[in-house]
């Protein structure tokens, strides 16, 4: 916190305040003088709530190792080259070993590079996915949150008839008709994942209503605009952001998938779910380098961003409840 | 004994109990255990309780005197473990007791009444279950057995017609009916020993009265020993033979109630007493108030931890912490500077704060004569009002019309409410809950619509005004709300909050709103550096008077409180209370203070208006609606406060208004209070009581008033 303890006038002892001047300064009160010590672990705002995940174990170690499987996945073949292009049929199914750290592929391409270039892929169409279901998802419920009413429960109907459509079903039929690039997959993935955070903004914009800070707005004569651009959305951006981590993590996974069902990217593009599926088929001849490092590395990605997004929300709710 | 102590009754008991006491506390102490560090929570409790006697626990919140209730339930919230002492119950030492033993004991031997009784209770079971419940785990009762049982702990308690409301659910009922719920419950097993934590808090005064009267005609027909923790000084006075006061997880002081209130040592008890507003305080005289605000529980500091609050410390508070000084087990107090030793007053209606402030040598807080503002408000009465309310009117609709043509019912928060607020005037509204006030208060600053009737600002009707003549005029009409935290943004400094009516007005540029910022924070006490803090870095009422500067921004014509006080503990209302008085001297602001705190009210108010089911039933001065009440629901009312002053508590008339506020949904015909009114006739029912003069500016709605009306 920014207060420093010599800014305030403790070094009066607050109980000598009120004795001599009955009337000259009937405003000062003595009774409030000393603010509280700021709690040095929980300043305010969104600098309190970076405080408050700092102190998540967990959190910190899924923060590490999404660092760490970013820079894997990005800068790792700047350092590490590989050629994940041409089919070195000759050089298939080789044991980690020699020149090939973990071995290759049935196309006797490098694991670990293949891995790093899956990685890409799997990243960048989860987080496209994800940004585009919560811009989507937040507009929804918050509209429909606002507006309230009738528009309220049609919208939310609309929601509940989505939710029941079986979404791998429409997803694959969708991914067969168009090609599979990172931007389609993150369209597909993305349009189908609003639903949860449509519900979750509705639900948090409906009870941001009616507190009273929003209605002492009201009260002082602001404008609706005033009222969400400046106490609806900070409000609620806090679960917004713990929102996206999950659901990020949910894209990876979705697009893990289809790769796996055979619906994900086209070669020689690939994703983690790509190499699994293709890993899968030759399980039973021990080629365990196929399915280990990238499962590994796909479980640990999706662990980190639970772990994240765990300790954001309960950063998040501290700063909401401290009270 | 001392054979100086009144022979009262109760003393007496005390004697022949504290040969065999049912509960024993001895230095107990229960800390918060993190790692290998244990951070205090209770530090040396000693409490004793006897058969049939009443122990009352009072305290602040974050004193730990629910803390000590559960210590003797062993039901310690997870992490937290006595750490020393004893708690023999019955010859039994509690303080290690297993856990299967401890379940044999809770329920059947010691029980508990929590205060929020929708939490307490379970919302999938039937009432009738609940109460059978313990029957059948202690007593070995049948199902059927249990339940007979439980009908007639059901009727015991005063829940009209038992047997129908066993197969009701607990939201079914209402909040004084579920309160009589969980009492049946922990007494199912008749226990030795009840512990009921802040049982009446969340209930309305009426109600109030009615339970603690309850629960003392049950504690002497069970012969039980009962701990009342409470945070009233009032509720301890009338129903309590000995009182336990705690501070900072310790007992401070302890003591007969008589003594305790006569002769009272510690000055954090004198300072309490000092600041409680009550029906009989000279209202031209501030109330006396604690600086600073109580510690947090688990906050633990060298030394006193009232020192910094206390006008009697010493170097010495600060350095060695006080203990309990057992010599005197009449009256135990932890002070090295204690109040000097008073003779006891003479019998009669003496306030107790009187032998305090005798004391002139070392005033708690000095008492600013309030100007002569006070009485002279009162001669406005010629000035045009700025609030005027013409038969108003507010409906809520229940459910939605589906089908037109269909009529829907309604609930009748406000029907036809007239007043008239003179500038410079603090008008007070009490009543209780759901009786409309609340609603009214939002209609006057147009948070709510009027389904009938006019509110008029100096003369203009607000549902006629445009939108932005609305948004232009809300700069005169202000609300102060009773929750700090949820009235201010989480995310917003002090400053933004205070800036932004400022900003929304469109008043002064970027610079100037800064310097008025400044001369709020100056206006309200706080310190121009806690303009950076936000809202959960302040205490409670360090954010409730960020609420009122924050009401105070627009200089407005009117701010409406309501609930200015109630969230806040006892000894940082009055600071609140004082500042909304002082700040009105200098505007001229005029208040209209909503509260279901009649002493609160009492004090604030140059005018009352007491509304029942949505109607005004009785207004004048507070000293004319104080003193001379006309309507029996006033009286009613007056009589169900507790006066914290155990001699008027004893000798008061048992709780005159009976049962509960019947829905607003139907309200009864006639004269709404009728069902619920000792002297209530035919004619009530018939016809509504219209308004009638009793002299002065008094009014009051009644066929068969108290007093007489004037012509």
């Amino acid at each position: 916190m920014i207060v420093e303890d010599n800014a305030m006038p403790a070094s009066t002892p607050e109980n000598s305040l009120p004795e001599p001047a009955p009337a000259t300064r009937p405003e000062a009160p003595p009774a409030a003088a000393l603010l509280p010590k700021p709690d040095p672990r929980s300043p305010g705002g969104w600098r309190g709530v970076a405080h408050s995940f700092a102190e998540s174990k967990l959190g910190l170690i899924g923060a590490a190792i999404l660092l760490l499987a970013v820079g894997f996945c990005y800068l790792g073949p700047l350092f590490y080259r590989t050629d994940q292009l041409s089919v070195d049929v000759l050089n298939s199914f080789l044991p980690p070993g020699g020149g090939y750290p973990l071995g290759t592929d049935d196309q006797g391409f490098d694991v670990l590079g293949r891995i790093m270039l899956g990685g890409q892929a799997s990243l960048e169409i989860g987080l496209l996915a994800a940004l585009i279901a919560t811009v989507i998802g937040t507009l929804y419920g918050a509209i429909a949150g606002l507006a309230g009413g009738v528009l309220d429960s049609v919208m939310m109907r609309i929601v509940d008839i989505l939710m029941s459509v079986p979404f791998l079903f429409i997803v694959l039929i969708v991914a067969t008709r168009f090609s599979s690039t990172v931007l389609s997959l993150s369209l597909v993935l993305g349009l189908f994942a609003w639903l949860m955070p449509a519900r979750l903004v509705r639900g948090e914009v409906l009870v941001l209503r009616t507190r009273e800070f929003v209605i002492a707005v009201k009260g002082m004569g602001g404008s609706r605009w005033r009222t969400i651009s400046r106490h609806l959305v900070p409000n609620a951006l806090g679960v917004i952001v713990v929102n996206v981590t999950f659901q990020v993590a949910d894209a990876i996974l979705a697009v893990a998938t289809l790769g796996f069902l055979g619906f994900g990217l086209y070669f020689p593009q690939t994703d983690w779910g790509g190499q699994l599926s293709g890993g899968v088929s030759h399980l039973l001849d021990g080629y365990w380098w196929l399915i280990y490092p990238v499962a590994i590395c796909l479980i640990g990605v999706v662990m980190a961003l639970n772990f994240v997004g765990d300790a954001l929300r309960d950063a998040v709710d501290v700063r909401l409840r401290r009270r | 004994m001392p054979p100086t102590t009144p022979p009262a009754v109760a003393v007496a008991r005390t004697r022949e109990n504290t040969v065999d006491p049912v509960l024993e506390v001895t230095s107990l102490s229960a800390g918060l255990v993190k790692g290998s560090t244990v951070q205090p929570i209770l530090t040396d409790v000693n409490l004793q309780l006897g058969a049939g006697q009443t122990l009352g626990i009072v305290g602040e919140s974050g004193s730990g005197k629910s803390m000590t209730g559960l210590a003797v339930m062993g039901l310690l919230p997870k992490g937290v473990t006595v750490t020393g002492g004893s708690i023999r119950f019955r010859g039994t030492e509690l303080a290690d007791l297993a856990e299967a033993d401890y379940c044999r004991l809770r329920g059947k031997d010691i029980a508990m009444v929590f205060q929020d009784s929708l939490t307490a209770l379970n919302p999938t079971r039937t009432i009738g279950r609940q109460v059978a419940e313990p029957a059948e785990l202690h007593l070995g009762l049948g199902r059927a057995a249990a339940l007979s049982r439980a009908t007639e702990l059901l009727g015991l308690v005063g829940v009209p017609r038992p047997a129908e409301r066993l197969a009701a659910y607990p939201h079914e009922l209402s909040g004084g009916l579920r309160q009589r719920v969980m009492i049946a419950m922990a007494l199912v097993c008749e226990p030795s020993l009840l512990i009921a934590d802040e049982p009446t808090t969340a209930l309305d005064v009426t109600i109030q009265a009615q339970i603690l009267e309850l629960l003392d005609d049950l504690r002497g027909q069970l012969g039980m020993a009962m701990m009342l923790i409470t945070h009233d000084m009032g509720v301890v006075a009338g129903h309590t033979e000995r009182v336990g006061v705690m501070y900072g997880g310790s007992i401070v002081e302890t003591a007969d109630t008589a003594r305790l209130f006569q002769r009272t040592r510690h000055p954090y008890t004198a300072a309490l007493l000092g600041s409680i507003p009550r029906l009989d305080s000279d209202r031209s005289v501030e109330l006396d108030s604690i600086p600073g605000a109580p510690p947090e529980l688990g906050d633990h500091r060298v030394g006193c931890s009232f020192a910094d609050r206390c006008t009697r410390a010493q170097p010495r508070c600060r350095e060695q912490t006080p203990e309990l000084d057992l010599a005197d087990p009449e009256h135990a107090f932890a002070c090295w500077n204690p109040e000097p030793e008073t003779a006891p007053a003479a019998a009669g209606p003496v306030p107790i704060e009187l032998s305090v402030r005798t004391d002139a040598s070392a005033p708690l807080v000095s008492s600013v004569p309030a100007a002569s503002s006070v009485p002279a408000a009162w001669s406005v009465t010629s000035s045009p009002p700025v609030i005027e309310l013409r038969e108003l009117r507010k409906e809520y609709p229940l459910g939605r019309r589906l089908l037109p043509g269909r009529e829907v019912r309604t609930v009748k928060a406000v029907s036809g409410v007239s007043l008239q607020v003179r500038a410079g005037e603090t008008f007070g509204l009490v009543g209780e809950s759901g009786c409309g006030k609340s609603t009214l208060g939002r209609m006057v600053v147009a948070l709510e619509d009027a389904s009938a009737g006019a509110v008029l600002l100096e003369g203009s009707d607000l549902s006629r005004m445009s939108r932005t003549e609305l948004r232009r005029r809300r700069r005169d009409l202000q609300l102060m709300f009773q929750d700090s935290f949820d009235s201010l943004d989480p995310h917003l400094t002090v400053s933004e909050s205070l800036a932004e009516p400022l900003e929304i007005q469109r008043q002064g540029s970027a610079a100037d709103r800064t310097e008025r910022v400044g001369q709020l924070l100056d206006e309200i006490g706080l310190p121009r550096s806690a303009a950076s803090r936000y809202p959960h870095e302040l205490s409670g009422g360090q954010r409730q008077r960020v609420g009122l500067a924050r009401a105070l921004a627009l200089n407005p014509k009117v701010i409406v409180a309501d609930e200015p006080v109630s969230a806040l503990d006892v000894s940082i209302r009055s600071q609140i209370l004082n500042l909304m008085r002082r700040t009105q001297r200098e505007h001229g602001t005029t208040y209209i203070v909503i509260s279901h705190d009649l002493t609160v009210v009492r004090y604030i108010a140059d005018r009352i208006g007491v509304m029942y089911l949505g109607v005004l039933v009785e207004t004048g001065t507070s000293d004319e609606v104080y003193d001379t009440p006309a309507h029996p629901y006033t009286a009613g009312l007056i009589a169900a406060i507790p006066v914290p002053d155990p001699r008027v508590a004893r000798e008061k008339e048992r709780a005159l208004v009976r049962g509960e506020l019947p829905s607003p949904v139907d309200p009864p015909s006639g004269c709404r209070f009728r069902t619920r009114c000792p002297l209530a006739q035919d004619r009530c029912a018939e016809v509504e009581p219209p308004l009638r003069e009793f002299g002065g500016t008094h009014q009051a709605a009644c066929h068969f008033p108290l007093i007489d009306p004037v012509a």
